[in-house]
């Protein structure tokens, strides 16, 4: 039976029908044609209506009833369309957030090159003028600065060392300059020795300043035997990379690096050669400093530092003190012999030779403090490099976006751009239902590689971090949770989640 | 969807894809650690850690599974492993509490200079990564303690809620940080 609204039904009409026949056949009987005959038309238009008003109902109900079918039928499509837009949400949030870190990287760089590169070319500067002081001092005694300023170069190739890369531009006057203080420092004891010699004769009686100068010649060739080594040592360490290298890939290294440098492999090939090989250790000590990474703990710095410095400049700091130690120990000009020349033709007087020693008191107590002076400026440096490199990064990476470029930037060896692309190529995730225990028992491929899936970036829902060395054996109910079927997914999966929990 | 090393990374090319490490894990929704015996001691454990909190990670996107300590295989018969695992299954032995107290006990004091790696100069290389993104490795100590015992207040509020609502049936609070949307788990 059909209900409408308005109280109308199929019986209820032909009930009315019926009655109005009935009043019409008692109308007919009672002589009133007029009256039933209006009543019955009347009527029947009503009936008419009321009719029509249900089939218009009818017509919307089965429409409806149409509707609500096509919408039932297109329920699980469109549960799947609202997935994959979420998923497009997450993809979407994740490539903005990307896009972001890949500013942000290049704001690394461009910060992290600016102050590093600034201290190395003072410590270039500075390196020129103590050459400068050097060759312009008439004492001899400036020749004891000849070790220290090895150091410099190699203070400014550790500053390089403080990202992975440098601008062209800096790099090639970095290297001209440290090039040529380079080829200073090996030559300059050479020349110092013969300027230093000389002097020395004509100087006879030796003052104390001659005496400093004698020992510390003698300490800067001892030294040059083994700075070289070690102090290439010393950037191996800091480049650390390098130490994994072989000395045929550091050669491939340092030679792609001056022909990057220099323009072409004539250029370099005439560098090596016109610089007698004096410029190499520092050309592949600055290839190394350049391209490899730069991370190391604070902790392991100083270790090296130390070690090194004490190696390489030790033999130096363990000679001077013979120099105040004389002079303070009562050592007067008597006890020097007076030069067969200048006794023939002029007899030293005793105020001249006072003027030698104070002038030899001052510098050696300048020597004295020179070298913990510059070994604590080298500590400092070190203790501050991971403060230097925080406040670098906070102020590069500012913001969510930056951190996660900050992090590959730091972690990984590539530019941040390359990590970015080849996270993506090769971004994949497991599904849960093919894990199982014994697939944490080892770390040997247990065929899940094969079972891994292409998905993009934002589409995983756990990242798994766990260590192999953990003791995880597979247990049996392990395998029954394998076995059995649970009556759901989610159940299924609680299951394995509780499962490791309870006896990985 | 999960992300595991072993499975989803090219193992003929793992030292390059190392790199891309923070970009996986900035591409998952949520970090799970299995916490074992060593996993604080292992530096790339606590590097994945560390991407996670130098990428703003909150206690919140963290699910910690602490994993049950197993003997060694010598000081143990599989019979008597089996056992016991059987027995953990049965619920006869209540040891989740407690292995979770262990991890969070062992974080309470995490000192990350303490960490190893199977070659050194790797090992001071992830030491001066995390050093140059805190600024000190005291700094990373204290926010990993503090990541755990965030993690420890939750699931003790947790535990306190389940005291009070239903009668405790052991062996089920062990899972800290379990997200509550259906999507995670499968």
């Amino acid at each position: 039976m059909t209900k409408v609204a308005g109280g109308y039904d199929d019986q209820n009409i032909v009930r009315r029908a019926r009655s109005h026949e009935r009043t019409l056949r008692a109308g007919i009987a009672n002589s009133m044609p007029d009256e039933s005959l209006a009543t019955l038309v009347g009527t029947n238009s009503r009936l008419v209506d009321t009719n029509s008003r249900l089939e218009q109902r009818n017509a919307v109900l089965e429409q409806q009833a149409h509707t609500l079918t096509h919408l039932a039928e297109r329920l699980p499509r469109a549960e799947e369309e609202a997935k994959n837009a979420r998923a497009d949400k997450a993809s979407l949030e994740q490539e903005i957030r990307l896009g972001g870190a890949q500013k942000a990287a290049k704001r690394i760089n461009t910060l992290i090159s600016v102050v590093p590169n600034t201290i190395m070319v003072v410590c270039n500067i500075t390196c020129l003028s103590g050459f400068i002081m050097i060759f312009t001092m008439v004492l001899p005694i400036g020749i004891v600065w000849v070790p220290w300023t090895f150091l410099l170069p190699f203070m400014a190739l550790f500053v390089i060392s403080l990202r992975p890369a440098n601008t062209k531009t800096v790099r090639t006057i970095t290297l001209q300059l440290a090039s040529f203080s380079t080829a200073v420092s090996n030559y300059a004891p050479l020349v110092g020795f013969f300027l230093v010699y000389s002097t020395i004769e004509s100087l006879r009686p030796y003052p104390t300043a001659v005496m400093a100068t004698m020992t510390s010649i003698q300490a800067a060739f001892m030294l040059g035997n083994c700075v070289f080594p070690r102090l290439l040592g010393f950037i191996h360490n800091i480049c650390g990379e390098a130490e994994k290298m072989t000395k045929r890939e550091k050669s491939k290294l340092t030679w792609a690096f001056m022909v990057e440098e220099l323009g072409s492999e004539r250029k370099a090939c005439m560098a090596l050669v016109s610089s007698l090989g004096f410029f190499y250790p520092l050309w592949e000590g600055a290839a190394l400093a350049t391209k490899c990474e730069w991370p190391f703990s604070s902790r392991y710095m100083v270790m090296q530092v130390i070690k090194h410095t004490l190696v390489a400049c030790g033999l130096n700091v363990f000679l001077m003190p013979i120099v105040p130690i004389y002079f303070l120990s009562g050592g007067t000009e008597a006890d020097f012999m007076p030069p067969p020349r200048m006794l023939a033709n002029h007899n030293f007087t005793s105020s001249e030779l006072q003027t030698y020693m104070d002038a030899a008191r001052t510098e050696v107590l300048v020597l004295a403090c020179f070298s913990p002076a510059l070994f604590a400026v080298i500590l400092v440096a070190y203790l501050f490099r991971p403060r230097i490199h925080a406040w670098l990064i906070r102020l590069a990476t500012a913001g969510d976006a930056g951190r996660a470029a900050g992090v590959a930037a730091m972690i990984g060896k590539l530019e941040p751009q390359a990590v970015l692309s080849m996270s993506r190529r090769t971004f994949t995730g497991l599904p849960f239902d093919v894990l199982c225990k014994e697939d944490f028992a080892s770390n040997q491929d247990t065929g899940l590689n094969a079972k891994a899936r292409r998905c993009r970036l934002g589409e995983v829902d756990a990242f798994l971090s766990h260590s192999w060395h953990d003791n995880a054996r597979p247990s049996p109910s392990g395998r029954r949770c394998r076995r059995g079927r649970p009556s759901s997914r989610r159940h299924r999966a609680e299951a394995r989640w509780y499962g490791w929990t309870r006896r990985a | 969807m999960v992300w595991l090393d072993k499975a989803c990374l090219n193992q003929l090319d793992i030292e390059s894809q190392l790199a891309c490490l923070p970009v996986y894990l900035s591409g998952c929704q949520r970090l799970v650690v299995l916490a074992g015996d060593t996993f604080h001691t292992r530096i790339w454990c606590i590097i994945e850690i560390f991407t996670f909190l130098r990428m703003g990670g909150t206690p919140d996107r963290v699910t910690l599974l602490p994993l049950l300590t197993a003997a060694p295989a010598i000081h143990r018969s599989p019979s008597a492993a089996d056992e016991d695992a059987e027995n953990m299954e049965l619920g006869r032995i209540k040891t989740d509490d407690s292995t979770l107290e262990a991890v969070f006990e062992r974080f309470r004091t995490f000192e990350v200079s303490a960490t190893k790696a199977f070659k050194e100069d790797e090992r001071q290389h992830l030491l001066g990564v995390i050093e140059a993104g805190f600024g000190d490795l005291e700094v990373f100590d204290s926010l990993v303690q503090s990541l755990f015992d965030s993690l420890r207040q939750e699931h003790t509020s947790h535990t306190e809620q389940a005291k009070r609502s239903v009668p405790s049936r052991g062996g089920k609070g062990a899972v800290v940080g379990v997200p509550r949307q259906p999507g995670l788990a499968c």
